[in-house]
């Protein structure tokens, strides 16, 4: 049995000047309330956030959330396997329904980036690697080698930040996108939702590297993802079909796109890809991609295209990959 | 503190010690020695710092000349992470298949460019850095 995207919620800002907390209750209720159920309705919950921002409250934002007396997961650090985990329990009949609730406090990022602890303490650490100075050289290898320009980089980002203003509440996002933000979605046996969207497929890869030569590009890690989805890759890539990235820099969302290109699922440019605004515009931590599924869900209900692939890039590179097949319900 | 909402700062530092495995083990105390070598396995040619794949493999000795393949400056939120005159690069050691991160001493960044030929540099006894060699510009005659 399939899981269907019934409904979800979110909401992104600057700084929660009271709190996570208090933006947690009222995220959940309200993707709640989109999918028409209550919180008794729901039998399983999942939450995923950030294991250098966050990890030490999930205990008790877990059961904010709605956690108390349910089945209960939480996954660290990406958005896209806490998906795919929540939509594995209700194909394996562990669940009917499955509330995702993540959340980020990335505005502290402005000051120190923690994200560096994810790299090889040996190798990566000691000469001074932050995700910052890694995204500012794969930008310039991409350059050098023709694969990208600044220029292309430069529009991509200015068009993602426009749709993430579009999303921001209060005042405007942080250096580089970095802000809070708290972004709930929820499961049903597809058998159970006649208008949701269905998620038809799923899979998952993490690389730290590219193992062959040593480099990081998105676009090898989503491909290899998107092997492991079980059903045939289509004969033909989706012409109409939309593609929606979520990855904590452009540089590596434009790979994710050009990785799901290359892979032969969809046929689409970077210039019609991410509707959504992506995640790299306003990045609340590797929760963010929930956000943009959620994004995704609600302009499914009213816009074609009605399937395509949507990619969580989670990790400071993007290299936690997991890949959705999406097809509107009854497409 | 807000007396509705209380928020409290608190400092958190932790500390990990970690293991180098196999591998990286001999690699680093070959390093230490002022020796570079790479691992040579059949799938993935010669890895500098070394990759398992499980299957068998030998050292070979690499370096120490390396060539650019690119390079970045720190940029506004990453500071102190790199000392000025140095640069973050990735480099392609001579007789590697694999790319090195490594910091490049040069007084004139702008002047880099891809294809730079560059030499490893080990750190002296009495210098506190990383164990891995830093790079500078090899001089052309």
């Amino acid at each position: 049995m399939k899981a269907a995207i019934a409904g979800g919620a979110y909401r992104i800002e600057r700084q929660f000047a009271a709190g996570m907390e208090p933006v947690i209750r009222q995220i959940v209720r309200a993707a709640l309330e989109t999918s028409r159920l209550s919180l008794a309705d729901i039998e399983m919950v999942v939450t995923v956030a950030s294991d250098t921002l966050d990890g030490m409250m999930v205990p008790v934002r877990a059961e904010l959330a709605g956690a108390l007396g349910k089945n209960y997961l939480n996954v660290p650090s990406s958005a896209g396997h806490a998906l795919s985990a929540a939509a594995a329990a209700i194909e394996a009949g562990d669940a009917k329904s499955v509330l995702v609730v993540g959340w980020g406090a990335a505005s502290k990022l402005a000051h120190a980036d923690g994200r560096a602890n994810q790299f090889d303490p040996f190798y990566m650490r000691p000469v001074g690697a932050t995700p910052e100075l890694i995204a500012a050289l794969q930008e310039r290898v991409l350059a050098s080698s023709g694969v990208l320009t600044e220029d292309d980089i430069a529009s991509f980002e200015a068009r993602m930040a426009n749709i993430a203003r579009e999303d921001a509440q209060g005042d405007a996002l942080g250096a580089h996108g970095f802000c809070d933000g708290v972004a709930a979605i929820v499961l049903r046996r597809a058998a159970d939702e006649t208008s949701g969207a269905i998620i038809a497929d799923h899979a998952t890869a993490s690389r730290s590297h590219n193992p062959l030569d040593g480099s990081f590009d998105p676009a090898g890690w989503v491909r290899e993802a998107l092997t492991g989805f079980a059903s045939a890759r289509p004969k033909k890539p989706l012409s109409q079909g939309f593609i929606e990235v979520s990855g904590p820099t452009s540089w590596a969302e434009l790979r994710g796109i050009a990785g799901a290109v290359e892979a032969g699922y969809v046929d689409c440019s970077a210039a019609s890809a991410n509707s959504t605004g992506g995640g790299a515009a306003a990045w609340f931590g590797p929760a963010t991609g929930i956000r943009a599924l959620a994004r995704l869900h609600g302009r499914m209900d009213r816009t074609t295209p009605d399937r395509g692939l949507f990619v969580d890039l989670a990790g400071p590179l993007g290299q936690h990959v997991t890949g959705m097949l999406i097809e509107r319900s009854g497409a | 503190m807000s007396s509705r909402n209380p928020v409290l700062d608190q400092s958190w530092q932790p500390s990990f010690r970690h293991s180098a495995g196999r591998l990286g083990s001999h690699f680093i105390r070959a390093c230490r020695s002022g020796r570079l070598l790479g691992w040579k396995t059949q799938r993935l040619g010669v890895t500098v710092p070394p990759v398992e794949t499980g299957e068998p493999g030998e050292w070979v000795e690499v370096g120490p000349g390396a060539t650019l393949v690119e390079y970045a400056t720190a940029r506004e939120l990453a500071p102190g992470g790199i000392e000025p005159g140095k640069v973050f690069a990735a480099v392609k050691l001579d007789g590697a298949d694999s790319l090195l991160y490594a910091l490049v001493t040069c007084a004139n960044p702008a002047s880099l460019r891809p294809g730079t030929r560059l030499k490893a540099r080990f750190a002296s006894d009495s210098d506190a850095g990383p164990f891995l060699p830093s790079f500078e510009l090899l001089a052309v005659a």
